[in-house]
C-alpha cells in the first residue's frame, strides 16, 4: 500500500462545503472544530478558485517534528495520526502546520486549549478499531471498513479525491488531459507527473 | 595573532550557519492496530483490493463507460 493523500481539483470545486459537512457529521466534531474547510481565492472575482483543505498527511510532517511529547505517528498507509492521551495541547503543531490543520477545542475557562484534534483520514486513532472510545476521541474509522474518507466520497463534483497517491494522481492526470487544462495548477512535474510525461497542453480560449 | 583571532571568529560565526538534522522523535503513545485487522481478519490483500476498487469509484471515466 502506498501513501494515502488528498487531492483537491480547484477547477471542479464549487465551494458547496459538502466535504466540511460530511466531515463534521461523520466524526461528530464539537462546535468550533473544523477538521476540513473550503478556502476561496479571489472570492467574487472572475476566475475565483476554491480548494478544500484539511490535514494533508505530509510525508515529512512538521507537526511530528515539533511535538514535544512525540504523540504523532504515521501508519503504514502514510496517514498521520496522533494519540490524544499523549497530547498536552501546547499548540506547537498548529504553528508548524502550513495548512492550519490542527484544531484546539476551547474546553476550559479563560480560553484554555484542549487536546489537539485534526483530520484522521477517517482512520480513527490508537484505540480499538470501531470502538466507542475511538469514535469519541478520533471520530469514525472508515479506512478499517475498506472505505475512503467521507469528505471525498461525498464530494458532488468529485473535486476532492482521497486515496492512494498513485491512483488519485492518475485519476487527476486523466481528467486534466481530457479537459486540456488544470494540470498546471499544482505543479504537474513536481507532484503528479509521470517520468518524462509532459504537462497537458493548455487549450487556447477563444475570445 | 590578529589574523588567527579573525580566523577563529570567522570559524565560530560560520559554525552558526550549519544546519543540524532535525528528525521527529520516536512515537511515545499507544500502539495502533492495523486497519485490516478489525473487519478483514488480518487479510491485508483483501482490504487493499477493496480500497483499490473504492478508489476507482472516484474516477467517472471508469464509472461511466
Amino acid at each position: 500500500m502506498a501513501r494515502m493523500k488528498f487531492l483537491c481539483d480547484s477547477e471542479r470545486c464549487i465551494e458547496c462545503n459538502g466535504c466540511v459537512t460530511a466531515c463534521k457529521n461523520e466524526n461528530e466534531t464539537p462546535w468550533g472544530i473544523q477538521r476540513r474547510r473550503v478556502v476561496t481565492l479571489g472570492d467574487g472575482l472572475p476566475g475565483e478558485k476554491s480548494v478544500s483543505v484539511a490535514c494533508m498527511h505530509c510525508s515529512d510532517a512538521p507537526c511530528m517534528a515539533v511535538c514535544p511529547t512525540d504523540c504523532f505517528y504515521r501508519t503504514d498507509e502514510g496517514v498521520v495520526l496522533h494519540d490524544k492521551d499523549q497530547c498536552i495541547g501546547c499548540g506547537y503543531c498548529f504553528y508548524a502546520c502550513p495548512f492550519g490543520a490542527p484544531q484546539f477545542p476551547q474546553e476550559g475557562n479563560f480560553g484554555i486549549r484542549g487536546k489537539m484534534d485534526k483530520c484522521t483520514f477517517c482512520a480513527g486513532g490508537p484505540e480499538k478499531d470501531g470502538s466507542p472510545d475511538e469514535y469519541k476521541k478520533y471520530g469514525g474509522n472508515r479506512l478499517s471498513e475498506g472505505k475512503l474518507p467521507l469528505c471525498a466520497e461525498m464530494c458532488s463534483t468529485k473535486a476532492l479525491l482521497a486515496g492512494d497517491a498513485d491512483v488519485i494522481s492518475e485519476i487527476f492526470r486523466e481528467r486534466a488531459l481530457t479537459r486540456g487544462k488544470g494540470g498546471e495548477l499544482w505543479g504537474w512535474q513536481q507532484a503528479y507527473g509521470k517520468d518524462g510525461a509532459p504537462a497537458p497542453a493548455k487549450k487556447e480560449v477563444q475570445k | 595573532m590578529r589574523m588567527l583571532t579573525a580566523m577563529l571568529i570567522s570559524a565560530g560565526l560560520l559554525a552558526g550557519c550549519g544546519e543540524t538534522v532535525q528528525t521527529a522523535g520516536d512515537y511515545r503513545g499507544k500502539t495502533d492496530a492495523k486497519p485490516y485487522e478489525a473487519n478483514y481478519g488480518g487479510d491485508k490483500a483483501k482490504w487493499e483490493s477493496t480500497l483499490r476498487a473504492r478508489n476507482q469509484s472516484q474516477n467517472e471515466y471508469k464509472r461511466v463507460q
